[in-house]
């Protein structure tokens, strides 16, 4: 599972549960804003937890989709979402951020696997719809251009789904080169 | 009050439909899962039938209260997921079937693109 690491991700390292090993210095993104390593920035824009995991999602993940709501939301929407504990969205989902999947620590293990996606297209409702309900459709596709107007695509594809206890991020990694 | 029948046509841009919607005793919520409270188009049409207007974010009831269900969907979730359960569904973004879900979406059970004007009262004759 490796490969599902930091290998595609530029300042690799960056992401706290990655730990020691890495280039960077694994450090914990608390607030909005926290820089990473030298020359680049993390704006954390949307952070949530996954609490519940509907009985039908399974049923989604042979289309590479992943369909999440926050904590309102009623039953049968439960039913196929991954239900999170919802947060304030800081800025607006880019084509560039990184959606990320903080998985809790394992058996065996102290810090569980970050799993990180490059969001490659972005639906003209799904920011609004993540801001206002917790809502935010995923295709994990790759697709340049979203399919639909609350979906966003993201690269790679999912192997398998995040555990309850799961950390949701969006991120933006910016260049900044007013040290 | 007697309930009313209403007939809900697609607009511009829609999809599927008409429904007529007529709420009973038992079964005559408005379940309105858009966010951001209840939208004009399921206020006017509990507003037309006698039904109860009701958020779904704001408060849960049971399916077979509802009479029909009011989404603004951006295309994968709600669209399908009350089609799927036979619940008369009205999308008020011009969404066409699409997601996983699409072969539940027909045109008996969901109607999109639906502005407030689009929902009339039917003269039941």
């Amino acid at each position: 599972m490796s490969l599902l690491r930091f290998n595609h991700f530029p300042g690799a390292g960056m992401a706290g549960a990655e730990g020691a090993g890495a280039a960077g210095e694994g450090i914990e993104v608390e607030g909005m804003e926290v820089s990473a390593r030298a020359g680049t920035r993390v704006l954390l824009k949307y952070r949530a937890m996954i609490e519940e995991i509907g009985p039908q999602v399974p049923e989604f993940l042979p289309h590479g989709i992943l369909i999440f709501f926050g904590p309102q939301a009623p039953a049968e929407l439960r039913e196929v979402s991954l239900v999170h504990t919802g947060a304030t969205l800081q800025g607006a989902i880019e084509v560039g951020d990184w959606l990320c999947f903080r998985e809790p620590p394992g058996e065996g293990s102290e810090t569980g696997r970050v799993l990180s996606y490059r969001v490659t297209a972005v639906g003209e409702v799904a920011s609004a719809n993540l801001a206002e309900l917790g809502h935010l459709v995923v295709h994990f596709d790759g697709a340049l251009e979203a399919a639909l107007p609350g979906t966003i695509s993201v690269a790679p594809a999912l192997l398998h789904l995040p555990p309850v206890g799961t950390i949701l991020e969006l991120l933006r990694l910016e260049d900044c080169h007013d040290l | 009050m007697p309930y009313r029948a209403v007939k809900i046509s697609r607009g511009r841009g829609g999809w599927g439909g008409p429904l007529v919607v007529k709420p009973e005793p038992g079964k005559d919520l408005i379940y309105c899962v858009t966010g951001g409270g209840i939208h004009p188009v399921a206020q006017r049409i509990a507003e037309l039938t006698g039904g109860r207007a009701f958020d779904g974010f704001r408060s849960s009831a049971p399916e077979k209260q509802i009479a029909c269900v009011v989404i603004d969907c951006g295309g994968t979730a709600r669209i399908g997921v009350y089609p799927m359960k036979k619940i008369l569904t009205i999308d008020v973004k011009p969404s066409s079937p699409s997601g996983p879900l699409m072969k539940f979406i027909t045109e008996q059970l969901f109607v999109s693109g639906v502005r407030p004007e689009d929902v009339q009262l039917l003269e039941e004759s």
